[in-house]
């Protein structure tokens, strides 16, 4: 018997018994098994689903009274007046009162005299982003914002928010979803038409992500590695690597006219007091010239406060986005500590971007230099307050944050942030807010000049303020029984102030995906079927829905698809509308957006997710040579490619098994096809998808 | 392709900060049997044990930026746990009373065959349960658990070494 050692333990040596009771204890618990729901894997899956529904029940961010007393300003577009309106009910109420139909401005823009609202939650607050006058502002900010936390932190002292920061990056995931291109991406350089570029979100935009090619060489971030892989014949060979000091983390690469980008995120660690040391973060590309393969020469490297988001290449320059947190401990003399650097110096008070309200804690770092000369940095802005959504239009940068019940508002609501750029010098635009918040990067565009954007928006329970998840089952919100989700469109003008909008459309579902082309938008909600709405706005002041297409299940991902037609992935859902029955394709035909009919579908039976809703750059498109590939998860993952042709629907022309979870990406050069995951490079013919060769690296 | 596998606490955090699931799934992979086991233990229910650790994967998912650059993601993530196990218990009525119950049955059938040492720590209360589940499962000293629990070095000791003996006694008992 057990007990029996432990008794004779026991009576041997007194001060051990404890520690065997413990390690029975500890061992009673082995056979323990755990719930397949709890395993990672799952959780992974969970957690990223997760980020579709975000925020609801979830209002961090509130409202201090302190807020109210307000910044900025704004000035109209047409005139300048100045209004610090008490109007703050202007926005409220004119959303209250539109329904699916109406347009027009509400409250804001359109309206005379409230071109510009401050603060206080009205519906949308357009205004002149203004910079900051002095690092002093910049520390009152952070200070306010520091005091926020701290109630938010009495408020739910239950302990597992412990005060600080529980905000924004709670209700996005603190996540940056990009996503991918318009008409045929993948074929961005569809002039050579000999290879394939990453599928980006901005046709003509250039995009890093884990595996280019320029046609002669793969190139492919390898753990610590950038390995290059000459692809000039069928045998790869393996010519040449680069590796990273082990305190740097790669995050992407990016190749161009024989110049390779590696960027990453480099800690530097600080001793602090008391013994708790921390980390200071650097963004840095390093930037090589790789006209030799064999022999990649460094050329320099740039590098910005904070950790590296994303970076987007235009017209010979690069930009590259990094976000850096304040810190909200540092004494006003320590200016470092929360005045982000560019280039080792830090950035003037004239380049920092404040804030619509008087807070903040975090910055977006975005700096510029061109690939023929980039040991000089061209120019480098901060944009003060929290980033979650980037959006890179060929001509600007948007900034957008969700906002959770802020300032007393009763919905959520997203604010815009607008930086032009051109020729590598950057320059502060307009800012804005707006009720409800954005899918993903895809719900966000800009078209001659307007911004086109549909959201969810849904009502904040300020009362409580606080509402952490309690369950996993999210799918109905009993604290907001009778307030449910609505979806808005708005067209917003060059100053960001509304030109036309549509509120109330699709109560009680969500947005699941989006896709503007041109004069026409389009985006599936969902909560029992799929709407795929088709929207009208070749009249900035009156967009229009003209169509909705209602049929099972919902595409997270929506690609256009050659001469009127629409690509879309999502899941097929059961009758009953309760499980999933699998990945789903679609493809629509939109040849007339006002009658859009689904025109032929698959189900990949047994899979329960893709990647293609996550990440866009992870999607294969080249719509030319009529493939398109992407992981999908069932039993194992597995990589499909597809074709679709017109007689006989969606074929899939080549599927693999994987290995691992690990990331997969699919591109052509020439006539062969690669498959690239990890260390292992697996090429096959274009044409037949026959093998052909493999490498590990 | 990032390397999670091999990639420091540090930087999944960040990432984890940044909404990768990835990360936080990596993060969470360490640690997750022992957060399953002291939830069981601590609520002695596998129902409950899961609701609490599924909670507490959303909780500190959305809630991750106000973890402290100092302070480690177990502890943190340990110490969310603990507070959803109390709510979990609360919300079930399946609350042992206290240590005269050392007779009820175990309440997970399956784990009958851990009668012993396992039903002396059912008998233990719910303070009890925690404390010793602390040093178990998570590996804490004393006053790192009085940390955790808002409670001071001392009564956790003391607290801790009483349970200790309370579950010696049970076992001792039944053997005889």
């Amino acid at each position: 018997m057990e007990d029996r050692e432990l008794k004779n333990i026991d009576g041997n040596v007194d001060e051990k018994w404890e520690e065997t009771l413990e390690e029975k204890l500890r061992r009673s618990a082995d056979d323990v098994k755990i719930p397949v729901t709890l395993e990672p894997k799952t959780v992974t899956e969970i957690l990223r689903k997760r980020r579709k529904e975000r925020l609801r029940k979830y209002a961090v961010r509130f409202a201090g009274a302190a807020a109210a007393a307000c910044v900025c300003i704004a000035v109209g577009i047409s005139s300048g007046y100045l209004n610090y309106g008490e109007d703050t009910e202007g926005g409220r109420v004119a959303s209250s009162e539109t329904d699916a139909a109406s347009s027009s401005a509400a409250g804001t823009s359109g309206t005379a005299g409230q071109g510009q609202t401050e603060e206080t939650g009205a519906a949308a607050d357009s205004g002149k982003i203004a910079a900051a006058s002095d690092y002093d502002e910049i520390y009152e900010y952070i200070q306010e914002q520091q005091k926020q936390y701290e109630t938010q932190a009495e408020v739910y002292s239950d302990g597992t928010m412990d005060g600080a920061s529980a905000s924004s990056g709670a209700g996005n995931g603190g996540a940056v979803r990009e996503e991918s291109a318009s008409d045929s991406a993948g074929s961005g350089q569809t002039d050579t038409g000999s290879y394939s570029d990453t599928n980006v979100r901005e046709q003509g935009v250039g995009e890093a992500d884990a595996v280019k090619t320029d046609g002669q060489n793969l190139y492919i971030q390898n753990g610590q590695k950038v390995s290059i892989v000459g692809i000039g014949t069928e045998e790869m060979e393996a010519l040449s690597e680069i590796r990273l000091e082990d305190d740097c983390y790669i995050s992407e690469i990016y190749v161009e006219e024989g110049k390779l980008v590696v960027l990453y995120t480099r800690s530097e660690y600080n001793e602090g007091d008391e013994g708790y040391g921390y980390y200071t973060d650097y963004t840095c590309a390093d930037v090589y010239d790789v006209s030799s393969p064999a022999e990649p020469e460094k050329i320099t490297t740039v590098s910005q406060s904070g950790y590296y988001d994303t970076m987007r290449a235009k017209d010979g320059y690069i930009y590259i986005l990094s976000r850096f947190y304040a810190d909200a401990a540092a004494p006003r003399s320590g200016i470092s500590a929360y005045v982000p650097e560019a280039g080792g110096d830090l950035i003037a008070a004239e380049n920092i971007y404040m804030p619509q309200g008087r807070m903040g804690s975090e910055y977006t770092v975005i700096t510029s230099f061109s690939l023929e000369n980039p040991e000089e940095r061209t120019d480098s802005k901060a944009v003060f307050g929290t980033g979650g959504i980037y959006y890179v239009s060929s001509e600007n940068i948007y900034i957008t944050e969700s906002l959770y019940g802020e300032n007393d508002a009763d919905v959520t609501q997203t604010s815009i942030r607008k930086v032009s750029y051109s020729d590598g010098i950057l320059e502060g635009v307009a800012q804005t807010k707006i009720d409800g918040t954005l899918n993903d990067s895809f719900s966000i565009d800009e078209y001659e000049g307007y911004l086109r954007l549909v959201t969810t928006v849904t009502p904040v329970n300020n009362n409580v303020g606080i509402q952490p998840f309690y369950s996993l089952d999210d799918s109905t919100s009993s604290d907001t029984a009778e307030a449910v989700d609505t979806n808005s469109l708005y067209v917003l003008d060059e100053n960001l102030e509304i030109t036309g909008e549509i509120r109330n459309m699709a109560p009680d579902e969500r947005v699941y995906s989006a896709r503007f082309m041109g004069e026409t938008g389009y985006f599936v909600t969902f909560k029992e079927t799929d709407p795929l709405f088709s929207a009208d706005l070749s009249d900035p002041a009156n967009p229009d829905i003209i169509g909705s297409l209602k049929i099972p299940g919902f595409s997270e991902y929506l690609h256009p698809y050659g001469d009127g037609r629409l690509l879309g992935i999502g899941m097929d859902v059961d009758e009953e509308m309760v499980t999933t029955d699998g990945v789903k394709l679609s493809m629509f035909d939109i040849s007339d957006p006002s009658d859009v009919k689904e025109l032929s579908m698959y189900i990949l039976e047994d899979t329960y997710s893709t990647d293609v809703a996550y990440n866009y750059k992870a999607v294969f498109v080249d719509v030319e040579k009529n493939l398109f590939g992407f992981m999908a998860y069932g039993n194992t993952p597995v990589y499909h490619v597809f074709s679709f042709d017109e007689e006989n629907g969606f074929q899939e022309v080549f599927s693999r098994e994987m290995p691992g979870y690990g990331d997969v990406r699919g591109l052509y050069s020439g006539d062969r096809f690669y498959l690239v995951t990890g260390n292992t490079v697996e090429a096959y013919t274009l044409s037949d998808f026959r093998k052909i060769d493999d490498i590990v690296l | 392709m990032y390397d999670y596998e091999n990639s420091p606490e540090h930087e999944l955090i960040r990432r984890a900060k940044r909404g990768d699931a990835e990360a936080f799934s990596q993060l969470y992979a360490e640690i997750y049997k022992d957060l399953y086991k002291f939830a069981l233990y601590v609520t002695q229910h596998p129902q409950d044990a899961e609701d609490a650790v599924s909670e507490t994967i959303i909780s500190a998912f959305e809630n991750i930026r106000s973890l402290k650059k100092e302070n480690s993601f177990k502890s943190w993530i340990f110490t969310i746990l603990n507070h959803r196990c109390k709510k979990v218990i609360r919300n079930s009525h399946r609350e042992f009373s206290i240590s005269d119950q050392e007779e009820t049955a175990d309440p997970e059938p399956d784990y009958a065959q851990q009668h012993d040492v396992r039903s002396a720590f059912n008998s233990l209360d719910e303070e009890e349960r925690m404390i010793v589940a602390f040093s178990v499962f998570g590996g804490y000293q004393s006053d790192e658990i009085a940390g955790m629990l808002d409670r001071n070095a001392a009564t956790v000791r003391s607290r801790k070494s009483r349970a200790l003996e309370k579950m010696r006694a049970i076992l001792e008992r039944a053997d005889g």
